[in-house]
């Protein structure tokens, strides 16, 4: 592919050509249920351990 | 396109953060340009937006190099600014200097002696968010002067100070209140003549949670937890930061955090049964 036809920043040396992105699988547990309901319990429990030690 | 005067992006006004991701400790500024390239988001950092005009906007760079960057719609937020008060004595005497510095926020217990990037201590920042002169006087959250910002503070070649300020955002914000309110209470009742606790933003963390698309099933949030807001390296060597303590994420579950925050957060607002249970 010719690089004009890629858009600007995402051509090779521009911004977005450096940065890690996402594969299918990774987006994927984004949004999968069963994961992010020990997601929602972790986050949760990090912000209870935040909340002890900065009270 | 995201305009903002962070050295990089990910910097958040606090110097950055590390993360742990896949098995990496990751630099903050990677994290969010992942973000922000996953959602073809463009960026212009170290840039101090001059001017605002219908449709346009006009910035300044690191190099003092003058650029422009049409919109259609844009959402600005300004700088921290003090308010412009005066302060007088008793006797009608001017004391806002000895009251406020002269960015306008309120002098507190911070070590406020200019010193080099390089020598900014965690200690330098406010414990007790007491006026050193007036002991009845007490700021907190954005109202209290900070020592230094947090960032590293870079000045263009025409002199014009290109750096986030430090950020006092709710849960800190609150923390302090809280801590605040409680001496005074103590305070008047007699309990005790100063100040006992302590709400240095060198001492407690913080939870920010960015939404990035907010439906309850195929929503997503970017989690990031601090601790501290101010980084330690005197305590945490490597990152400045507890690691353990330390970290971001994007996914549905971040999502549902931003939900229940917000609902528990208004429910305090009310003051309806038991509020003051909910943390800040
Ligand atoms: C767009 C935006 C989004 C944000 N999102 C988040 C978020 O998602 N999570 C988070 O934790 N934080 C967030 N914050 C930050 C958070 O809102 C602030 O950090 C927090 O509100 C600071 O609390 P404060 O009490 O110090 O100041 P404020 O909440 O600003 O309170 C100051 C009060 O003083 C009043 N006041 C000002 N001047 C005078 C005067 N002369 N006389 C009398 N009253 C006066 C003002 O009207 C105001 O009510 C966000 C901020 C902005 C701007």
């Amino acid at each position: 592919m010719m690089q004009d036809q890629i858009p600007e920043n995402k051509r090779p040396y521009e911004q977005a050509y450096f940065p890690a992105k996402p594969n299918k699988f990774v987006l994927f547990m984004h949004t999968f249920l069963p994961w992010q309901i020990i997601r929602f319990a972790a986050l949760n429990l990090k912000i209870v351990r935040l909340l002890m030690k900065g009270h | 396109m995201w305009i903002s005067n962070e050295q990089f992006l990910g910097d958040l006004g606090m110097g950055a953060m590390h993360l742990e991701q896949g098995g990496y400790t990751m630099h903050s500024k990677s994290f969010a340009e992942s973000i922000f390239a996953e959602r073809d988001i463009r960026w212009i950092v170290g840039a101090h937006v001059k001017q605002v005009e219908a449709g346009k906007v006009e910035y300044e760079l690191l190099d003092s190099t003058f650029h422009e960057q049409s919109f259609d719609f844009a959402m600005l937020i300004p700088p921290f600014a003090g308010q412009e008060m005066k302060a007088f004595d008793a006797s009608g005497e001017d004391i806002t200097s000895t009251i406020f510095a002269p960015s306008g926020y309120m002098k507190v217990d911070a070590d406020y002696t200019p010193k080099p990037y390089a020598e900014w201590s965690a200690d330098d920042w406010p414990k007790k968010l007491q006026n050193p002169t007036y002991s009845n006087m007490f700021a907190v959250g954005i109202a209290f002067a900070p020592p230094h910002q947090i960032s590293q503070p870079r000045k263009s070649p025409n002199d014009t100070l290109i750096t986030p300020a430090p950020p006092r955002t709710g849960m800190p914000s609150a923390t302090m209140a809280r801590a605040v309110a409680e001496n005074i209470v103590d305070m008047i009742n007699g309990v005790s003549d100063t100040p006992t606790r302590t709400a240095s933003m060198a001492q407690m963390g913080a939870a920010c949670i960015a939404s990035t698309g907010k439906d309850f099933f195929t929503g997503t949030a970017a989690a990031m937890t601090v601790y501290p807001v101010v980084p330690d390296y005197a305590k945490f060597p490597d990152t400045g930061r507890d690691q353990s303590l330390t970290s971001g994420e994007v996914g549905l579950g971040a999502q549902w955090i931003k939900h229940t925050l917000h609902h528990l957060f208004i429910y305090k607002a009310k003051l309806k049964p038991f509020w003051s249970v909910i943390p800040e």
